[in-house]
């Protein structure tokens, strides 16, 4: 092959993984902290505010502190190549330590992911005593954590061959998330993992996450794509049957089961391609939500909750009326156990976020609900709210009573994820 | 292939013709014989072309890239992990 040949693959294989966005590039937003600092809107005085979607970044030592002797080389450390920063297990590259567009100086880097490297990221991505210096900067009390790399994903752990160390990766990240929690003076709630492909393990380390505290669980949309059973299986049921009893979410943070390579446009730049597969990660959400509709789960676990994440709430009326009118023309024969209706299920089991839309929860809260709408700001990533918390907050909800934004900025999260205040 | 492993394959080949149905695009299964035979000997010759992969274990893919920069994905709940090997300790 010509040089120019292998530059285009090595290109492509780059565009696949994201990669420019943890390059030196984008452009800086200089933020006025002044304007963006005063913490809590006084017409919000009284209210908890829960920021329903948040990353906590992954701290180089998160494992090698945690790990026993003879794990100690095994677990996953931070390298530095071509100065970026990526977790690695052994020679394994183990993908980027996730998006912080938050500058140490608490200017926003926009049009990339993150800052090549941890430090230049502000620490409140992984800090526990900075970023409750944001949060109250930002009016933000309490906030619900996910993991900001893809450090502990069940795909990668299982491609270890290696159960035992995988289990113990994993519980090294929910003691850490624990941990955090209790730092935090109960102000940051970070969800659990779970091996999910040992039904065992899995359910050993539920039990041993909500035993310490941790609130609710992340999982993947479609496991069957790991070649793990499909949560209609059996294999599922004592999982969801100790989350039903005991009051802990599921949470099903955007949809990553769609391909971004078969949703943009060949030949577009990282951030036009990205501005494209972002939305779509959201609104696929949708799919989740109808996987569990129509599975029968529901009417199993009628008390189940489920949190879809990440996704805003614009697009879940009209998902809501298509599976309304797929109901009536594809599924009356499943009527012997789909005892509900969409908008039933919806209004019993799921909770939505939203956060840069202003239209649905000024036009829509009311339709969905007021008590099934979550408020978010997917701080520290790229398309988080940060700067401007409280005059977003104030735009979409100024219009409403106190005891409606009082609902859903801290009532609704405090219910779902069984809050301590 | 026994009785039961024949319907399993001819049954996965029916759903995927009845989603694509949907689209009213008429999709064609191989599913033994010679039209099997002709449709693995094409896919060995297009996969030995393939000249970079991307193995994705988390997202249960692997990605061709062929030699104009195209690629192809294989979402798969096996390829993956039979294509990861242990990582080896980092000396």
């Amino acid at each position: 092959m010509a040089d120019s040949d292998t530059a285009d693959l090595a290109g492509s294989a780059k565009r696949y993984w994201s990669e420019e966005g943890y390059s030196v590039g984008g452009v800086l937003r200089e933020v006025d902290r002044s304007a963006f600092t005063k913490g809590l809107d006084p017409a919000l005085k009284g209210i908890k505010i829960v920021d329903c979607d948040t990353h906590v970044t992954e701290t180089p030592d998160l494992f090698t502190a945690r790990a026993p002797a003879k794990y100690k080389d095994k677990v996953p450390v931070v390298r530095r190549v071509n100065g970026v920063d990526k977790w690695f297990v052994g020679d394994r590259d183990w993908g980027s330590m996730g998006g912080n567009v938050i500058r140490a100086d608490k200017n926003k880097l926009l049009g990339r992911l993150a800052f090549p490297t941890f430090e230049e990221g502000h620490k409140g991505a992984h800090d526990t005593k900075a970023r409750l210096e944001s949060m109250d900067e930002m009016g933000v009390y309490a906030q619900i954590c996910f993991q900001n790399s893809g450090v502990t994903q069940a795909g990668s752990l299982m491609s270890l061959h290696d159960h035992d160390l995988a289990v113990a990766i994993i519980e090294m990240y929910n003691d850490a998330s624990a941990e955090r929690q209790a730092e935090s003076g109960q102000r940051l709630f970070t969800m659990g993992h779970l091996p999910l492909w040992h039904q065992a393990a899995m359910l050993a380390e539920a039990k041993r996450c909500l035993d310490m505290d941790i609130k609710g669980f992340v999982l993947p949309d479609t496991p069957e794509r790991l070649g793990i059973p499909s949560f209609v299986d059996d294999y599922w049921t004592p999982l969801l049957e100790m989350c039903e009893a005991r009051g802990a979410p599921l949470n099903f943070h955007l949809n990553a089961a769609i391909n971004p390579t078969d949703l943009a446009w060949k030949g577009f730049s990282f951030e036009q391609t990205l501005s494209v597969v972002a939305t779509m990660f959201s609104i696929c959400n949708a799919s989740t939500m109808g996987n569990w509709m129509v599975s029968g789960r529901l009417d199993q676990f009628p008390k189940l909750k489920i949190g879809l994440i990440e996704s805003g709430m614009g697009w879940v009326p009209f998902a809501i009326e298509a599976y309304e009118h797929q109901f009536n023309e594809m599924l009356p024969s499943k009527s012997n156990f789909l005892k509900r209706r969409p908008w039933q299920y919806f209004k019993d089991q799921f909770w939505v976020t939203y956060w840069f839309e202003k239209t649905a929860p000024k036009l829509l809260l009311e339709t969905l609900g007021v008590n099934k709408v979550l408020f978010e700001t997917d701080f520290p990533h790229p398309t988080s709210l940060y700067p401007g918390v409280q005059e977003h907050i104030m735009e979409t909800l100024g219009g409403y009573s106190h005891d409606v934004r009082k609902r859903v900025l801290e009532r609704n999260a405090v219910e779902l994820y069984n809050l301590p205040f | 292939m026994d009785t039961d492993q024949a319907d399993k394959v001819q049954t996965a080949a029916d759903q995927v013709l009845e989603l694509e149905a949907e689209l009213e695009a008429a999709g064609h299964a191989a599913t033994g014989g010679s039209a099997l035979e002709r449709a693995q000997a094409i896919l060995h010759k297009w996969v030995d072309s393939a000249k970079g992969v991307v193995i994705s274990p988390a997202l249960g893919r692997v990605t061709l890239i062929h030699q104009n920069g195209h690629v192809s994905s294989i979402s798969s709940p096996d390829l993956p992990f039979a294509m990861s090997a242990p990582a080896e300790k980092k000396p």
